[in-house]
């Protein structure tokens, strides 16, 4: 399943080509003086998937909210389509075109599952467009469009993490930042979502994804990027890196 | 029987105005998890603003006497804007720079804000009441042995049109859900394209709007502005506010009249005098044993 | 990690008062001898903070404590104590006498605030507790002697000694009271907190005030005896000024000692992170209680002698504002130390005083009587400048300026 996803797009393995979509270059970021993240350099090229897999503090979740505007690098560029986004507000940055599902979910318990997703197209005005994108994200996932009226807070976990996916999409991002969509669901949940992130890729939407679960990340990712201790310690095509050592001993649990 | 309905109706009354300025405090507190203790200030600010332009109508017009609504109308609008003014303006240099910055930090710049109002307010009047003129008829409405105001009409009424519009806005209108999103999570709204800073604005500029509408309509009905009229009604609000469950909107509304009611039966038993007492004591008990407040249900601590 | 470090071993060569309080912390830890030294060292504080009406006669009243309340900060800043005990000491022995009545009014007043501070600081600076209602307690006092003396009572204690048997009732009261309060609203956070504390005081004051078979209602107590000291009555300013003295003397010395023992490192814990200190086995809420009751005391023991000050009580006395002199004086003299405390005392007592009818007339703006209008206007102001520009206090204790510093390190997420 994961083969086709990504065989539509052509492979660039130069690491940087100068129409990267995202590129981040020698980003440290971080809380305060906490350095999570110790000077990254990654890029996503229009269309792929692209997933990080690291352990827990590696610095995935921070590389992710950094890209997004919640954190501000202390040092290093990132820029989006050619443009220079480190500096920008979060807010901001929503509106150019990236959407960030964050970990956890991180839903609205208090608002309705209609009213979070109408939060995701808060920062556009075309409201026709904005039905249609609802419809589509509905029969995306048909389980949100059972419970458009209940609050937030009583989804079932895997529900939570449809709601984020299906919010996130509702910006009509062209990336598309995912945190741990696999985090606490159960095998079917996770494939059921898994299946979703590329019908998602395939209408368009480019993709980099944050994962524990390497095994699945690097089916559905054309590439990879392995994080330890805040920074990159391997980046290679999922094929790669599904049958590098590192990668098999660490993170897919082979002997 | 009588004698209850009359308690009831002052209870409503004076509930309306707990009600109105307690939803200042649970919109503040709801996105900035900070007590604004400025706030019964601006309700006293627009109080004095009411007075102001009535007393401005009532010497160079008689506009009070031939279109009491339109004088009233201005004088609401006119002390609406000055408390939301103030409001930007405290947000911006009092708590803005705050927003980091450990918890005691913001309540004492608040704090500050509140001495700082409350004073210049008593040297500018130079610690003279300022006493309305007369827009409303003082004479009432009798039913049986209960008395009504029209003063105390207009002022019921028009609290329940502002928790309305109120409700409204919080419920239907975008940026009433942006609102609700920043007081739910701050950095997941700002994913969603909110900006935040803006939306703080928003709430403390709708919870001053209401403040100072609030000061005068309250002004018109004890005929006076003082500068230290906003402190315990300002108090009294913040019982609402945490009768209601600090931080839901319906729980503040609820709050305000449960607050007012209470007070106006107290009277019959302890006194005038007391009432204050009777609102403090219930302000500790509802924090002691039911945190959340009276209506809301229990809910996790969050951070 | 590394810049950091350098920095701040360059600000401790730079800044003397760190050897001093290095060495302090040394001879604290070594002999009962140094003890008593250390015991002078705090000896000067209290002393420091009568300065301020010194030595007007020669340079007038103004520019006396302007430049006394330079030097003064100085002092405080490098912590040269011994320095300023002998400048001060001998000061204080001589100057009382140069002054008038009013001058020494505002000296008593200085340090009756002084007092007070340091009691508020137990509660605010040491434990982070922020108590709006801090009158209530000095009312306590000041109203238990009035009640108990003033001859419109009965007065069937010997006028002569009632004081000094008051004065530590009125502290164990004014405890009591501060615990029967702290026991519901401890276990609140820190803002609901100050708003019960608050509504406690102004419920104090209304109790008084309505409560005319006990109290005598609005129209107050009168009449209310001065103390002896043995055979000579206490009856000038300046002699209370010197019970008042003491007492600051006392209180200091006390409420430093108990920040540098155990109940301090507990009170740092959990004004640091109540739910840490929670976890590591501190008792919260029983230290919480301890510094409330200490300050409480503290509070009592001032209205006792302020009541005996004025011979005549009213419940007006006791009003919101009381407590806000008091929180400001504490917030911006610095938080957390006895000297930002007297620094405070100085500036937003004294100074005042000093600048009672000082006008201000530049262009459109004409303000009379600055000191006696606008006090509270400058002190508003001056809390939210000082929160913004100076969280720590114009004289910051030493151990808590990370208490201050941007929350972004320990809490990086307010909500998920």
């Amino acid at each position: 399943m994961s083969g086709e996803a990504t065989s539509a797009v052509a492979p660039s393995a130069s690491a940087g080509a100068p129409s990267a979509h995202l590129r981040l270059d020698g980003v440290v970021s971080g809380y305060g003086q906490i350095k999570a993240i110790k000077g990254i350099s990654l890029h996503v090229e229009t269309g792929e998937v692209v997933a990080l897999i690291g352990a827990n503090g590696a610095g995935k979740s921070t590389t992710l909210r950094t890209i997004s505007g919640l954190l501000r690098p202390s040092a290093g560029e990132i820029s989006f389509e050619g443009k220079r986004i480190d500096r920008v507000a979060a807010h901001d940055i929503v509106r150019m075109g990236i959407s960030h599902a964050p970990e956890g979910r991180a839903i609205f318990g208090r608002l309705s599952v209609l009213e979070n997703l109408r939060l995701g197209a808060y920062q556009r005005n075309a409201r026709a467009e904005i039905e249609q994108d609802l419809e589509r994200v509905l029969t995306l996932f048909p389980r949100l469009r059972e419970r458009v009226k209940q609050d937030g807070g009583t989804l079932s976990g895997g529900e939570q993490q449809m709601l984020a996916i299906a919010r996130a999409l509702m910006a009509r991002p062209r990336l598309l930042l995912l945190d741990e969509p696999s985090m606490g669901l159960s095998p079917v949940l996770v494939e059921t979502i898994f299946r979703t992130v590329i019908e998602i890729n395939r209408a368009g939407t480019t993709i980099l994804l944050v994962e524990q679960n390497a095994a699945m990340a690097l089916q559905v990712a054309r590439r990879g990027y392995v994080l330890e201790s805040g920074a990159v310690a391997l980046e290679a095509s999922a094929a790669e890196l599904r049958a590098s050592d590192l990668v098999r001993k660490t993170y897919l649990g082979e002997a | 029987m009588q004698e209850w309905i009359q308690l009831l109706i002052d209870g409503i009354t004076i509930g309306g105005v707990y009600a109105v300025i307690a939803l200042g405090y649970t919109l503040v507190y709801g996105v900035l998890r900070m007590i604004n203790f400025a706030h019964g200030e601006l309700f006293m600010m627009g109080a004095f603003t009411g007075y102001y332009t009535l007393n401005g109508f009532e010497k160079h017009s008689s506009l009070n006497d031939s279109v009491p609504v339109l004088t009233i109308a201005i004088a609401i609008v006119l002390g609406m804007v000055v408390a939301v003014t103030l409001a930007l303006v405290m947000e911006r240099i009092a708590y803005r720079p705050l927003r980091r910055a450990p918890r005691l930090a913001p309540l004492i710049s608040a704090i500050g804000v509140s001495i700082l109002l409350r004073n210049i307010m008593l040297r500018a009047t130079n610690a003279q009441g300022k006493v309305y003129p007369k827009v409303f008829p003082r004479t009432a409405v009798e039913i049986g042995e209960i008395r009504l105001l029209y003063v105390q009409i207009f002022l019921i009424v028009l609290s329940f049109v502002f928790l309305g519009l109120l409700y409204l806005f919080i419920q239907r209108t975008k940026a009433g859900v942006a609102i609700r999103a920043v007081a739910e999570d701050r950095d997941t709204a700002s994913l969603m394209g909110i900006n935040v800073d803006r939306t703080i604005m928003t709430t403390f500029a709708v919870g001053a709007a209401l403040a100072g509408a609030a000061g005068v309509v309250y002004g018109m009905f004890v005929t006076t502005a003082t500068s230290g009229m906003g402190f315990i009604p300002g108090i009294k609000a913040f019982t609402a506010a945490v009768l209601g469950g600090i931080g839901s909107v319906p729980g503040a509304m609820a709050g305000g009249y449960f607050l007012g009611i209470s007070e106006a039966i107290s009277t019959k038993f302890f006194g005038a005098q007391y009432k204050d007492v009777v609102a403090f004591v219930l302000l500790v008990a509802v924090l002691i044993f039911r945190p959340w407040g009276l209506f809301g249900k229990r809910e996790d601590k969050r951070a | 990690m590394k810049g950091s470090g350098s920095l701040s071993s360059l600000r401790a060569a730079l800044d003397p008062g760190r050897y001093w309080s290095r060495a302090g912390e040394q001879l604290q830890t070594t002999t009962s001898g140094a003890a008593v030294a250390r015991f002078g060292q705090y000896a000067v504080l209290p002393l420091l903070a009568i300065a301020g009406g010194l030595g007007p006669s020669y340079f007038g009243i103004r520019w006396t404590f302007a430049i006394l309340v330079i030097v003064m900060y100085a002092l405080l800043r490098s912590r040269s104590g011994l320095f300023g005990m002998v400048v001060l000491g001998a000061m204080l022995v001589y100057l009382p006498h140069q002054m008038d009545t009013f001058e020494r009014g505002i000296m008593f007043d200085i340090a009756l605030y002084a007092l007070l501070g340091i009691g508020l600081n137990v509660v605010v600076g040491y434990a982070g507790l922020l108590d709006l209602g801090y009158v209530a307690f000095f009312a306590s006092g000041a109203y238990l002697y009035a009640l108990i003396s003033a001859p419109q009572f009965g007065g069937g204690f010997d006028v002569g000694t009632s004081f000094w048997i008051v004065l530590p009732m009125a502290m164990v009261l004014a405890a009591l009271v501060g615990i029967a309060l702290g026991v519901p609203v401890l276990r609140l956070r820190g803002d609901y907190l100050a708003i019960v504390t608050l509504g406690f005081g102004e419920i104090i004051r209304i109790m008084i005030n309505n409560q005319d078979g006990v109290t005598n209602g609005p129209v107050g107590v009168f009449a209310i005896p001065k103390p002896h000291f043995g055979s000579t009555e206490l009856s000038g300013p300046v002699e209370l000024y010197f019970v008042v003295l003491a007492g600051c003397f006392v209180a200091a010395f006390a409420a430093e000692r108990i920040r540098d023992s155990r109940v301090g490192r507990a009170w740092e814990a959990i004004r640091e992170d109540e739910d840490v200190a929670s976890s590591m086995g501190v008792n919260t809420t029983a230290y919480k209680l301890m510094a409330f009751a200490i300050g409480a005391a503290i509070g009592g023991g001032g209205g006792v002698i302020y009541s005996a000050k004025q011979s005549a009580v009213f419940p007006s006395d006791f009003n919101l504002d009381v407590s806000i002199n008091v929180l400001a004086l504490v917030i911006i003299g610095g938080m957390g130390n006895v000297r930002g405390v007297i620094l405070g005392a100085m500036l937003l007592i004294g100074l005042p005083e000093v600048l009672r009818d000082f006008s201000i007339n530049i262009a459109f703006i004409h303000l009379d009587n600055l000191g006696a209008d606008y006090r509270l206007v400058i002190f508003g102001a001056a809390l939210v400048a000082v929160m913004i520009l100076r969280p720590e206090g114009l004289l910051p204790a030493r151990r808590r300026q990370a208490q201050f510093e941007p929350a972004d390190v320990l809490e990086p997420e307010v909500a998920t």
